[in-house]
């Protein structure tokens, strides 16, 4: 196989190979604004400079193809001059908000700042400002924070595919801007703040919320369609803040959609139920678990013929748990979207599907009968969710008796006659199935929120006779 | 030194434009009707061997360049002309074009079937409005007369030739920034690697960028021969040039000289010495993006080499004259401003030094600035000098650096008397 010298290191390529992605597996990341992996390149950020032997001048090495024998030098001194040069001219305009700006802490700016820049500043002249400007229901633009990479131009053409972003003006003035500023139309533009270096555009749902470096992120599953795109949620204070996406080229690649971005608000949703529920005859009353759990292990033993319903946002462990303890009752398959997987099918060119839940591959695997052969009349009705589907309306009609075990909202009680609060997708591990049938399992963000408890755990104390929910 | 005037033989008379003045007086599409007797092989041939080199600036092997353009291709390959004549102080394109746009185009016919493309596109700078009305009239005369169209000069070769105006970019003079605005595009150079015009140029396809003045040779070479063409100036840097003057001489204009021309020879004995009696201060021999010699190193020869030994560059032949009555920092911030504005914007150093360097500028004319601000200025261009797309970086940088450089006793005495010392 060919190599290239990367300061000193051989390193193997495959044809086509850019120095920039060659030296990184190796460890030796070479600074870059504008490159981006999942995006067209083009090298105008120039912060990539690196020397190679033999040519005049210095060459970008995120587009500079590497040749068998080529030796390139990332920290020559003549290297380590012009980035710092670089990093220099990006300060020259930019305001160093970073006490109110939220990506301080995760900006390349800062990061390369510290790693090549220089101790003093020598430009004392006014900077260019401009005022905010709000691009639609996800982003705001900090325009005076932008550094000029065009990712966020490119991300719209190539990623979202409409192109509704530009640069106006020329040279010190250009502007990045939505075509007559009209708000973004994209239904992933919540990726601009992931793609964007600096603290330009920043998504308002997380805008001022938490400075980033008191939270923690865990690696998850996003739940809201049979996509299953890889994501990590960050959180502190067991508050999750916000969903970034995970590469995973044989998924989502580097995106995910804003549906899903913003699709965890109801886990701390004030509406959201997160102790047990027992229905009075005007209204609910809260109960401890141990004072619930004996009327509702009678209601279920009293119980002939049992119906569950499983929302396909459950994992494949709960389906498994379920069909275990109630292993004399009819099993169905609930997602709002669509009956069968069949149905199922990409809304878009990118990543979104028409089935919102993520798991109605795996429950159809597990031997679950579509929602529409439920019949009404059984003794008692069982649904079972995590939230991202909701409870349905008028679904406890159906039965005498009905138990809500998951994620319930307020709103969403009537016909009940008992609420047992469980667990969100981000508050268990489990495994979930997508729409090609590829498993994917994932641990736990953060701990049970309120008194919801795991329904293995709910299930158990059903049947033991201390009544405790552990 | 060997000198017979080629171009200039009718510039500045009136109706010089149209096809019947141009066969009376010159070509007359002879040297295409040579050439197709010849073949366009050993046009080819002719062309590489009379040296001929571009006349935009950078001064490439005119042949060569053709050379590159791959064999067998199955892409439509173009022909583009680059009359976005923007550098200041150049204004030669503008009178090939205005007094004989017939030669002009002749010899982008004989490129183009040379390079054998079916599509030649003059990307024309939009200030040149008359220019670019001539080119039409003239395009449509050849149309009418059959060197142009579905059967070129009774070839069977298809050939067409559309004007395209620019929108008052500087930038759209380089090549590539040049393509993407005639595609449609925002005028910005692109990277090379990987689109080098000759592979992935115009719509993707291979495309020769060449100078209005270096397809005027061609017809003249065809005809009159390399050897002939070599007979002008020294060894790699033959052929008649336009030299346009602007500034301080007594006699500004445009000069046709053979290549290798003295500087001061043309200053003293052509344009008739500094106006008002005042002395040679300093000379921008390449337009504004050439470093500047000062009237000691103005004893140098007008040709590419020579230049590039003396520490500058032929470039356009834009030659600006400047005088001793002159503060050079008010020349540097004109320098300074034109650069800033006509930055795409697309590199971050071009894009933020360009305008730090005017600020710059602006405050050591005005008597405000710092010691320490002419090596700040030095180091910004340092800074700028390579690291860029296009060579646009370089071309604000070299002249700056060069002025600071040369006259920094001038600038260092803005700093001390805290007022420009030109000024009463």
């Amino acid at each position: 196989m060919a190599k290239v010298v990367i300061d000193g290191v051989d390193v193997e390529f495959e044809a086509g190979e850019k120095i920039i992605d060659v030296a990184s597996k190796v460890n030796n990341h070479i600074p870059r604004y504008c490159y981006h992996e999942g995006l067209s390149i083009v090298a105008q950020c120039r912060m990539c400079l690196v020397e190679v032997e033999g040519q005049r001048k210095l060459v970008t090495a995120c587009s500079t193809p590497c040749t068998d024998g080529m030796k390139v030098s990332t920290k020559s001194e003549k290297v380590k001059k012009a980035v710092s040069g670089v990093q220099e001219f990006l300060l020259v305009n930019h305001p160093l908000d970073c006490p109110i700006c939220d990506q301080a802490g995760e900006c390349s700016l800062q990061e390369y700042s510290y790693k090549h820049g220089q101790e003093d500043a020598r430009t004392d002249f006014f900077r260019r400002t401009y005022i905010d400007v709000d691009m639609g229901p996800s982003i705001k633009k900090n325009m005076n924070r932008c550094i000029h990479c065009t990712r966020c131009i490119r991300y719209c053409d190539e990623v979202g595919q409409i192109h509704e972003m530009i640069a106006q003006q020329r040279g010190n003035d250009t502007e990045i801007v939505t075509i007559d500023g009209n708000p973004l139309q994209t239904a992933y533009a919540g990726g601009l703040a992931d793609v964007c270096p600096v603290g330009s555009l920043t998504t308002k749902d997380f805008r001022f919320k938490k400075r980033v470096w008191y939270l923690r992120s865990k690696d998850t599953i996003c739940d809201g369609c049979s996509q299953g795109c890889n994501i990590s949620a960050s959180f502190e204070s067991n508050l999750i803040y916000r969903l970034e996406p995970r590469k995973n080229m044989d998924i989502n690649k580097w995106w995910m959609c804003d549906e899903g971005r913003y699709g965890f608000h109801h886990v701390h949703s004030p509406s959201r139920v997160l102790g047990p529920l027992i229905k009075t005859s005007d209204s609910f009353e809260s109960r401890l678990w141990g004072d619930l759990i004996p009327s509702v292990s009678a209601l279920v033993q009293q119980a002939k013929n049992i119906s569950v319903v499983v929302a396909a946002d459950a994992t494949l462990e709960e389906v498994a748990i379920l069909k275990t303890h109630f292993s004399s009752a009819n099993f169905y398959s609930y997602s709002p979207s669509v009956e069968k997987t069949s149905e199922d099918k990409a809304v878009d060119h990118l990543i979104r599907r028409k089935d919102k839940s993520p798991n109605l591959k795996g429950l159809e695997e597990s031997g679950l009968r579509p929602f529409s052969e439920l019949k009404s009349g059984s003794d008692l009705l069982i649904f079972f969710n995590a939230g991202k589907v909701r409870v349905p309306y008028g679904l406890a009609k159906l039965a005498k008796n009905a138990i809500a075990i998951g994620v319930a909202m307020k709103e969403d009680l009537n016909g009940w006659n008992y609420v047992l609060p469980s667990l969100s997708t981000y508050e268990k591990s489990g495994t979930f199935v997508n729409h090609t049938g590829m498993k994917q399992k994932f641990a736990a963000a953060i701990a049970p929120v309120g008194l919801s408890r795991p329904l293995n755990k709910i299930l158990e104390a059903l049947t033991k006779s201390d009544r405790k929910v552990g | 030194m060997n000198h017979e005037i080629v171009f200039s033989k009718y510039y500045g008379e009136s109706q010089t434009e149209g096809l019947d003045y141009y066969k009376k007086h010159d070509y007359g599409y002879n040297a295409l009707l040579k050439a197709i007797e010849m073949g366009f092989e050993k046009v080819h041939q002719e062309v590489k061997d009379s040296g001929l080199r571009g006349r935009g600036g950078a001064g490439f092997p005119c042949g060569m360049k053709w050379g590159f353009i791959p064999k067998n291709t199955e892409k439509p390959i173009y022909l583009v002309i680059n009359a976005d004549e923007s550098e200041p102080g150049t204004f030669k394109d503008r009178a090939i074009m205005a007094y004989q746009p017939h030669l002009m185009i002749e010899g982008a016919i004989i490129s183009a079937m040379t390079i054998k493309a079916h599509m030649i596109y003059v990307y024309i700078r939009g200030e040149y409005v008359k220019e670019a009305k001539i080119l039409d009239a003239a395009i449509e005369e050849a149309y009418k007369a059959g060197y142009l169209g579905k059967n070129v000069a009774g070839t069977g070769y298809q050939l067409d030739m559309v004007v395209h105006r620019g929108a008052g970019a500087y930038i759209c003079g380089e090549e590539t920034a040049l393509l993407n605005s005639l595609e449609g595009k925002r005028g910005e150079p692109r990277i090379k690697p990987p689109f080098f015009p000759a592979a992935i140029g115009l719509f993707s396809c291979p495309t020769v960028v060449n100078n209005v003045e270096t397809l005027a040779c061609v017809p003249m070479i065809v005809s009159k021969g390399a050897e002939w063409f070599r007979s002008f100036g020294p060894e790699k840097n033959h052929g008649m040039k336009l030299f346009c003057i602007s500034g301080h001489v007594n006699r500004p204009g445009l000069y046709e000289r053979p290549m290798g021309y003295p500087l001061m020879k043309l200053i003293e004995e052509d344009c008739g010495g500094i106006w008002k009696g005042r002395k040679l201060k300093a000379a921008f021999p390449g337009g504004s993006s050439a470093p500047v010699l000062t009237a000691e190193e103005c004893n140098v020869n007008l040709d590419f080499d020579s230049l590039a030994k003396a520490g500058s560059m032929l470039g356009s032949a834009g030659i600006m004259v400047i005088d001793d009555a002159t503060c050079i920092l008010k020349v540097a911030i004109r320098t300074a401003h034109f650069y800033q504005v006509e930055s795409c914007g697309q590199c971050t150093p071009c894009r933020e030094g360009s305008m730090w360097l005017k600020e710059l500028h602006i405050r050591l004319e005005a008597g405000e600035g710092k010691v320490s601000d002419l090596d700040l200025i030095e180091d910004i261009c340092n800074n700028m000098d390579g690291t860029t797309i296009c060579a646009f970086g370089e071309a604000t940088a070299w002249p700056l650096r060069s002025m600071v450089k040369k006259f920094r006793s001038e600038y260092e005495q803005h700093v001390v008397e805290k007022r420009c010392p030109f000024e009463g």
